[in-house]
């Protein structure tokens, strides 16, 4: 009964068994796993590139719905823009969008401690505006562009205005930002296309707004 | 045995739950990674509501104006508060936009530059349940502004801060990028926001998110077209008769003094704009709205609707041979109402005697009641500082079958009538300035109201009555601008209706409208 028992080895049969049943039971984890740390990765990328679409599209939006002016510049500065109205452009290769904001505050400078100190209120021509003494004060540009951003190291879509540049989006070399103004140049439409890099030329996520311009455009 | 089995189930347990832990720490770190960048999608609609929520704001504060803009309506400035000389918040006094604005101006204090600027009335607290079910509270505020000496020529300021409740869970923004765009409040309320928080201090839970919308509200003044109909418009039928325009300010685009040029003069200009609001009706949407009869128009011709827009024709014009094609709309309407009289102030009885009316400054002006007609009139010229402005209220008709009317210079007399107005074939301020004789036909209850003219008349005036039919006849030559329900010129021989820039910038405000729109990014 005792020499019944004791431990006794496992038959070679017994083994290849157990170890075939393991490895397909280890294979099976290891598949699913690296599936799913796929797709939960594919997840979070898609999230991640959502949210960058949506900040820069809101930003944009943000502009454009308060803005006096739209135009499109391949100047650095923004100077010589051209007035766009009834047709689209895409902001790509110094391709810029200049949108020209009414005069709000009293500085532009992000450390001046008037930075965030609205202008007052002043007449001229019995017009009532923004401005100074009796003065408007002079509308302010702000440019959109796609560039290389050093600090970054990468492509990045950055706003410009005055002196502070504002990085909306990084490792933006698969967004592409189109704009498209209606004939009349009072309302237009934004688009914020990623392409995957792997999938060819096919948009991934596509995201559109409608604006609808608040002022009278003085462009 | 029963060791053995008891070995075997251990050791499969212990593989199975090390696979689920692996598979679940897998998990819980994606997710951990990926579900801030789903909670970013809320706060980014939190903070696209809270916008919507202060345009709600500025809407309501626009609809009390416009809704008072012509005179006092029952049922609204409801709700509406101020903080007195105690510093205690009260409510505003009246219901009536005469009285808010007499309010406002009590308080008017000179803001250093050319605009005076009231104290602020405000709405406090209004409360709101955004589409995603969060808590949104709106303030907002009104200033009244004065850029000239004139109570009448007025602006406003409004300023509205919405807040939005964003979920509970998020207490930081997930991407260093975000926040100089959002600018939430993720623990405490920034302080920069506490100065538009007027009143009772809001409710809404951190984290939130404010936006602070400000427009700046201009009227929407009588006499801001040429013509201006809101139900026909009928061109002069003589074939030669035209619609032009000049400035009486500007020397470079007037004539002597600044009247009008003379039809071939160079000095001449093109913004003679003239509209109608009459839309067509359902059944026939393409069709004629205003009847052009071949006259010139030097300026824009717009109409409700009426153009095919799969036709190169303009259909909404009759007539049209002689006009700019580049100049005709179809996407026109302005609401046009009733003038109502000032109802404040204390009314003078009209002079006897056939003695002058005399005129007060224009920030304060006299005030005559006549309780019948009024005929020819003269007023005593303006000796005083600036501008002297008269306002005389006709509880009759206007009629001038004899004599005339001539204004002084640096003077304005506003006639608001009940009745008709019939102007015969009289010489009107002739040498004078439209702006200087400005003509409110006031709520008709329904009856009909005309203003008629014939013969070889000369008018300078500008005539404002949305209930009132204009036939002129023969060759009356009208400059200045007429708004009215109907407007007819048979005949016009070869003379014309010559608008005077310079009234786009005088009246009693009959709307207002935002001039300029601006997001506060930075408070």
């Amino acid at each position: 009964m005792k020499r019944n028992l004791a431990p006794r080895a496992f038959t070679l049969a017994e083994l290849m068994i157990g170890m075939a049943t393991s490895s397909i039971i280890v294979g099976a984890l290891l598949f699913s796993s690296v599936g799913l740390q796929k797709s939960l990765h594919a997840s979070e990328s898609y999230a991640s590139n959502q949210s960058d679409q949506r900040r820069l599209l809101d930003c944009l939006s943000r502009d454009m719905r308060r803005s006096i002016g739209v135009a499109t510049a391949t100047t650095v500065n923004g100077s010589g823009g051209v007035r766009l109205a009834g047709a689209a452009v895409t902001i790509e290769e110094g391709t810029s969008l200049v949108i020209t904001l009414p005069a709000y505050y009293q500085s532009n400078t992000p450390a001046d401690a008037k930075y965030d100190q609205s202008l007052a209120v002043v007449a001229a021509d019995n017009y009532v505006d923004y401005g100074t003494g009796t003065e408007h004060a002079p509308a302010v540009p702000v440019i959109f562009r796609k560039q290389y951003v050093e600090n970054q190291g990468c492509v990045c879509f950055v706003r410009l205005e005055g002196d502070a540049q504002t990085i909306l989006v990084t490792h933006a070399e698969n967004f592409h930002l189109t704009v498209t103004m209606a004939p009349d140049g009072r309302s237009g439409a934004v688009e914020v296309n990623f392409v995957s890099p792997r999938h060819g030329s096919e948009t991934l996520i596509a995201m559109r707004d409608e604006i609808l311009l608040r002022n009278n455009r003085l462009d | 045995m029963h060791t053995r089995h008891a070995r075997c189930h251990a050791s499969a347990l212990i593989l199975a739950l090390a696979a689920l832990a692996i598979l679940s720490l897998a998990a819980a770190y994606t997710l951990r990674r990926v579900t801030p960048r789903f909670q970013m999608a809320s706060q980014a609609a939190a903070w696209q509501e809270a916008r919507l929520a202060a345009e709600s704001g500025i809407d309501v504060a626009l609809a009390d104006l416009s809704r008072n803009a012509t005179g006092t309506q029952a049922n609204t400035w409801q709700g509406w508060q101020q903080t007195d000389s105690h510093g205690k918040i009260v409510p505003v006094l009246s219901g009536t936009l005469d009285l808010v604005n007499s309010l406002l101006s009590l308080v008017t204090g000179n803001s250093g530059n050319t605009v005076r600027i009231s104290a602020p009335i405000f709405l406090d607290n209004l409360q709101g349940v955004s589409p995603g079910n969060r808590p949104t509270n709106v303030d907002v505020q009104l200033w009244a502004l004065y850029p000239t000496p004139s109570p009448y020529y007025r602006w406003y300021r409004l300023r509205a801060m919405a807040t939005c409740a964003l979920p509970p869970t998020a207490t930081s923004t997930f991407d260093a990028f975000e926040a100089p765009l959002r600018r939430f409040s993720l623990r405490n309320v920034r302080p920069q926001l506490m100065k538009d928080d007027v009143g009772t201090p809001m409710t809404v839970p951190t984290p939130n998110a404010s936006r602070v919308i400000e427009v700046l509200v201009e009227p929407v003044l009588p006499f801001e077209l040429a013509i201006l109909t809101d139900q026909s418009l009928s061109l002069g039928t003589s074939g030669s008769w035209v619609v032009d325009s000049f400035d009486s300010r500007d020397p470079n685009k007037s004539g002597a003094n600044g009247t009008y040029p003379g039809k071939d003069s160079p000095l001449v200009q093109s913004n003679g704009n003239i509209a109608n609001n009459a839309g067509r009706p359902g059944n026939a949407l393409y069709g004629p709205l205003i009847s052009a009869n071949g006259c010139v128009v030097h300026g824009s011709v717009a109409t409700n609707g009426g153009d095919d827009p799969a036709t190169t024709e303009h259909e909404n014009i009759a007539g049209a041979t002689r006009i700019d094609a580049s100049k005709v709309r179809d996407d026109f309407y302005r609401e046009m109402k009733p003038a109502t009289r000032p109802a404040s102030g204390i009314l003078l009885p009209p002079p006897l005697l056939g003695l002058p009316y005399t005129a007060d400054d224009e920030s304060q002006p006299a005030k005559y009641l006549v309780p019948g007609d009024l005929h020819a009139f003269s007023v005593a010229p303006w000796t005083g500082k600036g501008n002297g402005a008269l306002i005389i209220m006709v509880n009759g008709n206007l009629d001038v079958s004899a004599g005339t009317i001539t204004i002084p210079p640096d003077m304005t007399v506003q006639i608001y009538v009940r009745g008709n107005v019939d102007f015969h074939n009289r010489q009107i301020n002739q040498g004078g300035r439209a702006g200087q004789l400005q003509i409110y036909g006031e709520e008709t209850n329904g009856g009909t109201r005309t203003l008629r003219a014939y013969g070889d008349a000369g008018i300078t005036a500008a005539f404002y009555g949305p209930q009132y039919d204009v036939h002129f006849t023969d060759g009356v030559e009208w400059t200045g601008a007429v708004a009215a329900r109907s407007f007819e010129m048979l005949g016009g021989g070869t003379g014309g209706f010559h608008y005077d820039e310079a009234l786009g910038v005088v009246g009693a405000p009959i709307a207002f409208r935002i001039a300029r729109y601006v997001e506060d990014v930075r408070e």
